[in-house]
């Protein structure tokens, strides 16, 4: 009873949870600890405990805790505590920010001593390093514009490429590599010389009004290529020096195209193209349609040298539309166009009808303009009359209808270009047009 | 992380994973162990000993133990009380408490404190 009443002391808890086993505890001592000096014994002790168990008592939180039978150990699982409950201690912290740097140093060793990458200056360079070397290198450094300056003839800015420059690589694995990584120093001048060229940029922003600049001559090691010509352009020198340069340029937009030469040689001219994805064109309509007329049996001849966009000249391509409803045959000459609006493509196709339609197309007949010969080709809507086109290698999506679009027509032409129907050389290719169209018109 | 209540640990939660360390026990026979294996110097009281297996139960140093053999409307009072098992974290406490006292013993040792019948 008197236990009882000091039981009442501890907390609600304590009371709660060990009331009923207290009590037992002192029952049991009290029916073993009989006599007058063993029970004044143990009410001395019960005081002594009253002053040492209460404190620890209240410190207690009397949280619910796990009470697990024999068939639960079999599965126990872990507990977890909310952590809000419980201050972190200093200690924690300090183990917790060590185990950070810890991991963090483990971190930048395995970056500075894993997969090391070659380096010309500097033998190999780690992942941070190289990291760090391609963040502060200028878009054109400063040595090599001095240099690729120096080297320039001041009259004509085009620099020549000697042939040991082009050696082709050895291996597949090589020749990939060579397309990939950095190109060889002459090469390398060959393309900046081309972003630089100040036709094709203004204060390194490219600039489509500029007239492109001039080709490069490079002069193309034959071998037993010059018996093959589709293999300079599509797997030999052509398509490779091609990248080779595209890679000095920046990313920057550019066509190729070879011709051969007198002799057992060919030239390889690149030149610095427009980029065709711009969606507002500014190509005057003056430089699209560089030559139109009428020819004999009422045939259209449209000379382009590159598709506007429409929006931009809308008065002039209504007039350049009207014209062609007039006309019994059209002729295209692509022969010098570099691509241009898909817009404007689309436009012109809708209005051909089913006229008699001729498509003159060379090897200078680049990006957008050799999507337009490919697409009409395919169509059987035009015949083409020339040369086969660059095969240009940057070239955008174009316009390609759904119906005869497979999974990526640029795999089809691009490298190879779009060979024609009627192949003749590019001078001829009028006249032979001309002379198609008239039976045509004839017939119909 | 919990509260370390029990840092430094004290005599009775010292000598309460110890009567535990050989079986489960409830808190009465805790008690009688504590007394025999203190040679009767030590006897708990019950706020003593509950305040302390509380504490020890929620640091985690040792774990109680259900029993399911019947049901505890059928159990005697006796029987419905609760026991209480010694887990590896209690062990572990209590192996390093007594690393400690045996380590200020070696050094009352060395210090002639002691006689020759301590071990």
């Amino acid at each position: 009873m008197i236990f009882a009443c000091l039981l009442r002391l501890y907390p609600a808890n304590f009371r709660q949870r060990y009331r009923d086993e207290a009590l037992q505890l002192l029952n049991d001592r009290l029916r073993e600890e009989r006599g007058l000096l063993p029970r004044l014994r143990l009410w001395l002790e019960l005081l002594a405990d009253l002053a040492w168990g209460l404190p620890q008592a209240y410190r207690n939180t009397y949280s619910p805790t796990a009470t697990l039978s024999p068939a639960e150990k079999a599965g126990r699982i872990p507990l977890f505590q909310m952590l809000e409950q419980n201050r972190l201690r200093p200690g924690t912290l300090l183990m917790g920010s060590m185990g950070t740097l810890a991991i963090l140093g483990l971190l930048v060793f395995v970056m500075n001593h894993a997969g090391p990458y070659p380096s010309e200056e500097m033998g190999s360079l780690s992942s941070i390093e190289r990291v760090m070397q391609r963040l502060n290198q200028p878009l054109i450094p400063e040595s090599i514009r001095a240099s690729v300056s120096a080297s320039l003839p001041p009259s004509s800015g085009r620099p020549e490429v000697s042939p040991h420059a082009l050696k082709a690589p050895s291996s597949p694995r090589a020749a990939s590599e060579a397309a990939t990584l950095s190109p060889p120093p002459a090469i390398r001048a060959a393309g900046l010389a081309l972003a630089m060229h100040p036709a094709a940029t203004d204060h390194g922003v490219r600039n489509p009004n500029r007239p492109a600049p001039p080709p490069i001559p490079i002069a193309v090691p034959t071998g037993e290529q010059a018996a093959n010509p589709q293999a300079i352009g599509a797997r030999g020198p052509v398509r490779r020096m091609t990248a080779q340069v595209g890679n000095s340029t920046q990313g920057a937009p550019l066509a190729s195209g070879y011709s051969p030469t007198p002799g057992s040689s060919y030239q390889l001219r690149l030149a610095a193209a427009p980029p065709i994805e711009n969606p507002v064109s500014t190509v005057p309509q003056s430089r699209m349609v560089e030559e139109l007329k009428t020819l004999p049996g009422n045939i259209c001849y449209v000379k382009i040298s590159r598709f506007a966009d429409p929006s931009t000249c809308r008065g002039t391509a209504q007039q350049l539309m009207d014209r062609l409803n007039q006309a019994d045959a059209i002729i295209f000459d692509l022969r010098g166009c570099t691509g241009g609006s898909p817009e404007m493509v689309r436009l012109m196709a809708s209005r051909l009808a089913h006229k008699p339609v001729f498509v003159l197309t060379s090897s200078q007949t680049f990006l957008g303009a050799e999507h337009v010969a490919y697409n009409l080709k395919l169509l059987n809507r035009a015949t083409i009359v020339g040369e086969a086109t660059s095969g240009a290698s940057n070239a955008g999506e174009g316009t390609t209808p759904r119906r005869i679009a497979d999974s990526n027509p640029r795999r089809v032409w691009k490298g190879t270009g779009v060979n024609p129907d009627v192949q003749v050389k590019a001078a001829e290719a009028l006249n032979t047009a001309e002379k198609l169209a008239l039976a045509a018109v004839h017939r119909n | 992380m919990p509260k370390r209540k029990l840092d430094p640990l004290p005599a009775a939660a010292f000598q309460i994973l110890l009567s535990l360390a050989e079986g489960d026990l409830h808190g009465y026979a805790i008690m009688r162990q504590v007394e025999d294996q203190s040679a009767g110097k030590v006897r708990l009281g019950p706020g003593t000993l509950y305040s302390s297996i509380q504490a020890l139960l929620e640091q985690g140093l040792i774990e109680e133990v259900q029993r399911n053999d019947a049901s505890d409307a059928l159990r005697t009072p006796k029987d419905r009380r609760r026991l209480y098992r010694l887990i590896s974290a209690g062990r572990k406490v209590a192996r390093t408490e007594a690393e400690k006292l045996a380590d200020v013993l070696r050094v009352a040792r060395a210090k002639n404190i002691l006689r020759g019948e301590y071990v």
